[in-house]
């Protein structure tokens, strides 16, 4: 195939063909089995790379790995660790007792009022999926990393016309919102994508909760921890914040 | 496969899909202990037996993202059968004259043949693509490896300190190298005509 027809190739998986043109190359790919055979390699192959060097992927791995390592230590341990059993004469006891309640008022005095702010949002944001709108992406990306919040939301606006179930987009534009104190939509966003399947739902618990944080509605806050499962990935964050409210 | 519904045990799948921990951890408890098994009974040890479950469990990732993979088999014997292969691929590339593949034909159900064998193309595949990738030159490699990499072509184009039009044509046309170099490659002829 010629330089020409990878460009042609290219440009229509990115969806900078016109509709005429498209359907121009989608006649010759089926009228030309060469053709379709390399436009076949070629899509294969994009989909290969993309996923292959994801973000995603890596993550993946490693969770993988985390997993398996506590999996395979658990089943080949074979004997249980002992259990000590310590002797607490009553003075220890109270020592022990008056160092816990010590150490419980410090905690509390430090702990007690979390506020939003206490949560900074992740300035470093890397989109990983990536359609026909990478100039968006990229404008996204820059925006949001820079905290112009109105500006990102533009573009993920943009993106989201094109692809409205991308719920990384749809989730970033929620923290933006949250930033921009847009509560009623951003929660309407984050409702949705918690009730979704992506690997965004729990966050997206986890950011709704912090957007009632920041409008000081504890128990809404409170309510929406609770519902972060140990298997997410903020779980230990929420219970520490649940503690704290 | 058309013909075939969607089995319960697609809910493993969508576990990887989801990245649902505890999912994975399920498959561990479930299905990787006769994995580990067999592989101990047949020349193998903890160590490899655990990165062949990995390996399993990632191919089945991978092909789930990239191709939709669709589980019309119980996902026990489908895995089972996955990581057997992968163990008898290693055995044969170790001490190729003592290995008879015995696939126990007849206990073998058909479907979970079929998910197995439209699993092995797929990891075929792939390992074609790396291989041409890895064998291309190295400008070119390096190109595809960031553009999809960064994902912006825009980024990438700063990065490189080129346009972005200059950019974006140069990684399709590397791409289209690679199709070329694939398409004719001897392995994917075969592969075209099983």
């Amino acid at each position: 195939m010629d330089e020409k027809t990878m460009l042609l190739f290219d440009d229509y998986l990115q969806g900078a063909l016109s509709l005429q043109e498209q359907n121009e190359l989608e006649q010759r790919i089926q009228a030309e089995p060469e053709l379709a055979d390399a436009f076949t390699i070629f899509k294969e192959l994009n989909g290969h790379l993309e996923h292959s060097f994801s973000k995603e992927r890596d993550d993946f791995k490693s969770q993988l790995k985390e997993i398996g390592a506590s999996h395979f230590n658990n089943s080949t341990t074979t004997k249980k660790k002992e259990t000590k059993v310590i002797r607490f004469t009553p003075l220890r006891y109270l020592v022990a007792a008056s160092v816990i309640f010590l150490f419980g008022t410090i905690m509390w005095m430090q702990l007690s009022n979390p506020v939003y702010s206490d949560y900074p949002v992740d300035q470093d944001i890397n989109l990983t999926l990536r359609t026909d709108g990478e100039l968006a992406f990229a404008k996204a990306e820059k925006a949001f990393n820079a905290g112009s919040y109105e500006e990102a939301i533009l573009f993920f606006n943009s993106i989201l016309s094109n692809t409205p179930n991308n719920a990384e987009v749809s989730y970033y534009k929620g923290i933006a919102l949250v930033e921009l104190n847009r509560f009623d939509e951003a929660d309407s966003i984050f409702s949705r994508i918690s009730i979704g399947n992506s690997v965004y739902k729990y966050r997206a618990l986890w950011s709704q909760a912090l957007g009632k944080l920041k409008q000081k509605d504890t128990k809404a806050c409170a309510e929406i921890l609770e519902k972060i499962p140990p298997e997410a990935e903020d779980y230990e964050k929420a219970q520490d914040l649940l503690d704290k409210l | 496969m058309g013909d075939y519904s969607t089995h319960p045990d697609q809910k493993y799948v969508d576990a990887l899909l989801n990245n649902d921990n505890k999912g994975i951890a399920e498959i561990y408890s479930l299905f990787a202990p006769k994995v580990i098994g067999y592989i101990k009974k047949n020349s193998g040890d903890d160590a490899r037996a655990q990165d062949i479950v990995q390996e399993g469990i990632l191919t089945i990732y991978d092909q789930a993202k990239t191709k939709g993979l669709q589980l019309t088999c119980p996902f026990d014997a489908y895995f089972f059968l996955i990581c057997k292969r992968k163990w008898l691929n290693v055995l044969k590339k170790t001490s190729p004259e003592r290995v008879t593949i015995n696939e126990e034909i007849t206990s073998i159900d058909a479907q979970i043949q079929s998910q197995a064998d439209e699993t092995s193309m797929f990891e075929a595949q792939t390992s074609l693509f790396n291989e041409m990738l890895a064998s291309m030159g190295e400008k070119c490699r390096e190109l595809i490896k960031l553009t999809f990499t960064i994902k912006s072509m825009e980024l990438v184009a700063e990065k490189l300190g080129v346009s972005y039009a200059y950019a974006r044509k140069k990684k399709s046309l590397c791409v289209g190298k690679l199709t070329e170099m694939v398409r004719g490659s001897r392995k994917y002829q075969t592969l075209k005509n099983l």
